[in-house]
């Protein structure tokens, strides 16, 4: 004898949320956006403290002026890092970080996935001169560091690539995203090619850095608040740098040797991005 | 006495070895409806790098202005071929 029910139950699926899970998701959520907001207040503070402390102390003549306003930047961003570490915020791990430590300046480039990849990297790099958007040098908080580090603006075009060529000549690293903005949701935009150019003209190498951000967050039209529902875990991997000798021939003009090696360059990012961790 | 005209054709041929040799573009890219910066992408330091190139390919100066206003390859074919024949009338 079969027994059939008259009332009907609600079909649970696997993936169901129960009430309670979601309103402490919610409550968590909420408590990681306003530690998130208390990170950025601090920031814009932080900036004003900063901004006092170079005029005060970074002195001299304009290079020496502005390798120290970088060296107080990255003491700066390395404590902002920890404060979004200790927040619960974020937590970054490094992968062959001695590779940016070599003799000489360096070309050092980066995909950019967040808004923060630019602290986290300064953080970690004592000097280096920056290519930043035309909004940083005219936002209120920003604009004094970033003319008092010499940072360099990224609406130069060729004067850019002379630019950098003459601070890497002066034993001066700079770093650089060659997407020329934040990447999208998922993959990289078409690489510019003015890292290749100032590789080339400069000699230096290139040393490539993979910036992953997951869960992702702070992407290209993100805003603050949205947070994602739990720590972000950033992964900073140095890789085996890139000689642009090897590209320069007698035969080869100078604009193939600049495509050739920016193709080489979003073929490298999109290997490591792409999950095959053989190439290095 | 006037020396010949040069033609379009002649002046397409040699534009297109100025884009192959010197940019590694591929021959079947390089339609008079290309454009530079968005079929070809030409950057802005591979324009003046092009420019020096057929400028000493031609030589002939090309104004900045006159570089500003080429927008597709057709465009430097009738910018040239204006510029040539002028030289030589």
């Amino acid at each position: 004898m079969t027994f059939t029910s008259d009332v009907a139950t609600a079909p649970v699926s696997p993936g169901t949320v129960s009430h309670p899970a979601r309103a402490s998701r919610r409550l968590a959520r909420g408590w990681r956006a306003l530690r998130t907001g208390l990170a950025f207040v601090t920031f814009g503070l932080g900036a004003i403290v900063v901004a006092a402390l170079v005029w005060v102390v970074a002195r001299g003549t304009p290079a020496r002026r502005e390798v120290r306003t970088q060296a107080i930047v990255h003491r700066a961003f390395r404590l902002f890092a920890w404060w979004m570490t200790s927040l619960g915020l974020i937590r970054v791990s490094w992968i062959d970080a001695t590779r940016l430590h070599g003799a000489g300046p360096r070309l050092f480039v980066a995909n950019h996935p967040t808004l923060i990849d630019v602290v986290l990297l300064l953080a970690r790099i004592p000097q280096a001169d920056c290519i930043v958007k035309t909004a940083a040098r005219r936002n209120p908080f920003m604009r004094g560091i970033v003319a008092r580090a010499g940072y360099l603006a990224n609406d130069e075009g060729d004067a850019l690539v002379e630019a950098c060529a003459a601070r890497l000549a002066a034993g001066r690293s700079v770093v650089l995203f060659p997407e020329g903005t934040r990447s999208p949701r998922e993959g990289l935009r078409r690489f510019q090619r003015g890292a290749a150019h100032i590789a080339l003209k400069s000699g230096c190498p290139i040393v490539p850095m993979i910036i992953t951000c997951r869960p992702p967050t702070l992407l290209k039209g993100q805003p603050w608040y949205d947070v994602p529902e739990r720590r972000a875990q950033y992964t900073m991997r140095v890789v085996a740098p890139l000689d642009p000798a090897r590209y320069l021939t007698a035969e080869t003009p100078l604009p193939v040797a600049a495509r050739r090696l920016t193709a080489d360059l979003q073929a490298l990012y999109e290997r490591w991005l792409g999950g095959d961790e053989e190439h290095q | 006495m006037t020396q010949p005209e040069v033609s379009k054709d002649e002046i397409f041929k040699r534009l297109r070895e100025v884009l192959v040799d010197g940019f590694d573009l591929r021959e079947e890219q390089l339609v008079p409806t290309a454009r530079l910066v968005e079929d070809l992408e030409l950057d802005s330091l591979d324009l003046v790098d092009f420019a020096v190139r057929l400028e000493q390919h031609v030589d002939l100066e090309i104004a900045e202005d006159e570089l500003k206003a080429i927008k597709t390859v057709q465009d430097i074919v009738d910018l040239l071929y204006q510029k040539l024949n002028a030289a030589r009338s």
